[in-house]
């Protein structure tokens, strides 16, 4: 994980099986993060498999653990999860 | 101007017969002009279509629009248009859906091909590399197959649009399938694909899409996602999808059975197809266009019985069950989608096949078809084992395949006789629709309208029902009908069973905002009633750049409106008799629940023609536009055009 994720209070937990494969996560990622909208430039990808009619999601390696994905996503595909208290 | 966002800002040329491709920058007119999608795409048609062309010529261009909206996460614009000459009206139509959304990342708003190519291609786009490659392996598959070996050669993130066997024979009717849970399906625009020996489109992209004023476009996407998720109906949208009409359709008048000699039979969503059926035993998940927070296309895995395990893509699920379901009776779940699966897999639009085989079948009962005809099958309402038979007989215009190829209105010119009168269309497109059952809205009016024939321009705010003062007002408002003419709406109603007001006249605002959603990209099925022209004028301004409020957006949509309607007149159509309905809504009852439906006499409906024509300002009598008309849209080049057809 990157290390400005590690700093992050929250974690992300991926309940993929609700994924209807909309991809406003990745571009609320790449209009966060880059300015843009751009689906190549988004930090998290969005794969197909069950002759592609389910959705697999996975983070790239430079995610930074932003949370917009999640806080995007109309589908409770992408959570934030806060971090156990480390003591 | 700052910098425009939203649009890519070029036009890809594919010429298949020279296999080149070029770029030309969008114009600022276009854009501003038109907006974007069926907009767009009928100012360029216009231009690059010459007058009739028939939908099988190297010189027919295939128009493909991704609207501004479109690759942002503005909820719910997820909507891609497709205009070309269509093989069953004869000229131009549109038709839109989900998917290749990839072409506007490639770097273009618009793909215009023409040309034939001297044998199977396909059209690979990625950035700025355009290839047209050889589909001699991919020729003869099916539309899902296609997807999936295109999808493993180069991931399954490109957007793949792509014909079956269907469109490929030139099955007036074959559609286009797009990442396979979405349909271009309507008006046949597969065997538009099909004669240009073109199997498919694939599309990646890396660019940009730009936002002209970023904070802006946000808290407006994001209030208008709010709105949607807190919208009262939204919790049913997602666990049934399209299914949430299914009721309402039933008590409405909305589902004619039998090639529309009789209405519904009891017990449709009760008995036959009960929700809980397709929840508990046959939806494996939801699958959304772009950017869609409702998701009303459905992954299936059945579960238990004759087909258990079997998996299927459906684009909409109402359709399945009103077409093979209710017009031909086939009343069994599980066989209604395996036949919707067939027939997505062979590329045929559901609509057109059912009612072309309803009225083989009715032909058949009153022996005007006999075995002779039918290959020796017996035509049975209710079996799905003949629609099994039939699907790849059409497909492959094998033997009476061939002749149901045609689609209803031409196969009844071929048989001729007294054939003709039992086809059911406006234009030559079939219907789902009766309007002698059910309420006379702006909906079913717009059947006789539309200019891609029976098809209604706006399926939602008064489909089979009453509308009161107090509903139509905020309605009118949001659909950004002007005040004066909202009095006149009210004030003059026409006399039918809708509840007191000018269908008509309506019914030409509801093109319009029907245009303004398929203009921009928005999905005009599920979430219109939080998008008003406002809101939506709101939303492309900031993307855009380009500041427009209701009237002027609206504006932009008349004048596609008369665009398309010049282009018919262009091509010798688009007059009066043209907008009449077919014998058996004109002069048979119909019943219904025990009840006789009058049909809608001839004289009424040019009554009711004349007013719409009024409403436009277009000449009351012949249904074109007039000079001055075309010169208020600021369209003088082409009345200039047309100026020994039309009226001062």
């Amino acid at each position: 994980m990157p290390q400005s994720a590690q700093a992050k209070p929250f974690t992300m937990y991926l309940p993929s099986d609700r994924c209807s494969g909309c991809l406003t996560c990745q571009l609320a990622c790449s209009y966060f993060t880059e300015g843009v909208f751009s689906l190549s430039k988004a930090k998290l990808s969005i794969s197909r498999y069950e002759q592609g009619s389910r959705f697999m999601i996975s983070f790239l390696p430079n995610c930074t653990n932003c949370g917009f994905c999640a806080d995007y996503c109309p589908w409770d595909a992408i959570i934030k999860v806060r971090k156990m208290e480390v003591r | 101007m700052a910098k425009i966002g939203g649009y890519a800002g070029r036009i890809l040329y594919v010429d298949l017969t020279r296999k080149t491709s070029e770029t030309e920058p969008l114009s600022k007119d276009l854009m501003m002009n038109f907006i974007g999608g069926p907009g767009i795409n009928s100012r360029l048609a216009y231009k690059v279509i010459k007058p009739k062309t028939e939908f099988s010529s190297p010189e027919n261009a295939i128009l493909i629009n991704v609207p501004p909206l479109v690759g942002t996460f503005a909820p719910g614009a997820g909507r891609v248009s497709f205009m070309s000459i269509s093989p069953q009206t004869g000229s131009l139509a549109y038709s839109g859906t989900g998917g290749l959304y990839n072409l506007k990342f490639a770097g273009y708003d618009e793909l215009v091909i023409t040309g034939k190519a001297d044998r199977p291609v396909y059209l690979k786009v990625s950035d700025d590399e355009v290839e047209i490659l050889d589909a001699s392996d991919l020729w003869g598959k099916d539309a899902m197959e296609t997807t999936d070996i295109l999808w493993s050669k180069y991931g399954d993130e490109w957007n793949v649009a792509c014909i079956g066997p269907a469109g490929e024979n030139l099955v007036r009717y074959a559609s286009i399938n797009s990442n396979k849970f979405s349909l271009f399906a309507r008006e046949g625009f597969g065997a538009v694909m099909g004669s240009k020996n073109l199997k498919a489109i694939v599309a990646r992209g890396t660019k940009d899409i730009e936002i002209a004023d970023r904070s802006r476009f946000r808290e407006l996407c994001s209030t208008a996602q709010k709105d949607i998720m807190g919208e009262r109906y939204f919790p049913a949208w997602r666990a049934l999808g399209s299914l949430i009409g299914l009721g309402h359709f039933e008590r409405s008048g909305l589902f004619p059975v039998k090639n529309q000699q009789e209405g519904c039979f009891e017990g449709v969503h009760d008995n036959f197809f009960r929700n809980a059926e397709f929840i508990g035993r046959l939806k494996n998940g939801d699958v959304s266009c772009m950017a869609c927070p409702v998701g009303c296309k459905h992954a299936i895995k059945v579960k238990g019985g004759k087909y258990d395990g079997k998996v299927a893509s459906l684009s909409c699920i109402l359709s399945t069950i009103q077409t093979f379901g209710v017009t031909y009776t086939i009343k069994n779940y599980e066989e209604t989608i395996m036949c919707a699966d067939l027939c997505d897999r062979y590329g045929m639009d559901y609509f057109s096949i059912v009612n072309t085989v309803a009225y083989a079948t009715e032909l058949y009962d009153r022996g005007i078809l006999t075995q002779k005809d039918t290959d020796g099958m017996v035509l049975e309402w209710g079996s799905a084992d003949l629609m099994h038979e039939l699907i790849p007989k059409i497909a492959l215009r094998q033997g009476f395949g061939n002749l149901l190829a045609e689609g209803c209105h031409r196969m009844g010119q071929r048989i001729g006789g007294d054939a003709p009168k039992y086809a059911v269309h406006v234009k030559g497109v079939d219907t789902i629709y009766d309007p002698r059952t059910t309420i006379f809205s702006p909906e079913m009016f717009s059947l006789f309208t539309n200019t891609k024939g029976a098809y209604p321009t706006l399926q939602t705010f008064s489909l089979g029902t009453v509308m009161s003062p107090e509903t139509l007002k905020p309605l009118m408002k949001m659909i950004g009908v002007p005040e004066d003419r909202q009095d006149v709406i009210l004030n003059t109603p026409t006399g039918g069973n809708e509840g007191g007001y000018n269908v008509p006249r309506l019914a030409k605002y509801y093109d319009e905002f029907y245009s303004l959603l398929d203009s921009t990209g928005i999905c005009a099925r599920s979430i219109y009633n939080v998008f008003g022209a406002d809101r939506i004028a709101g939303i492309y301004s900031a993307l855009t750049g380009i500041e427009k409020d209701a009237a002027a957006i609206l504006r932009d949509m008349e004048r596609r409106w008369n665009v398309e309607k010049a282009f018919k007149v262009r091509d010798g159509l688009g007059k009066k008799e043209q907008d009449m309905g077919p014998e058996r809504w004109m002069t048979e009852t119909v019943s219904w629940k025990g009840k006789e439906f009058s049909p809608i006499s001839r004289e009424r409906l040019a009554a009711l023609l004349s007013e719409y024509y009024d409403e436009r300002g277009w000449n009351p009598d012949s249904g074109w536009p007039t000079k001055r008309k075309l010169e208020q849209l600021e369209l003088g080049d082409i009345a200039k055009d047309l100026q020994n057809s039309l009226a001062e």
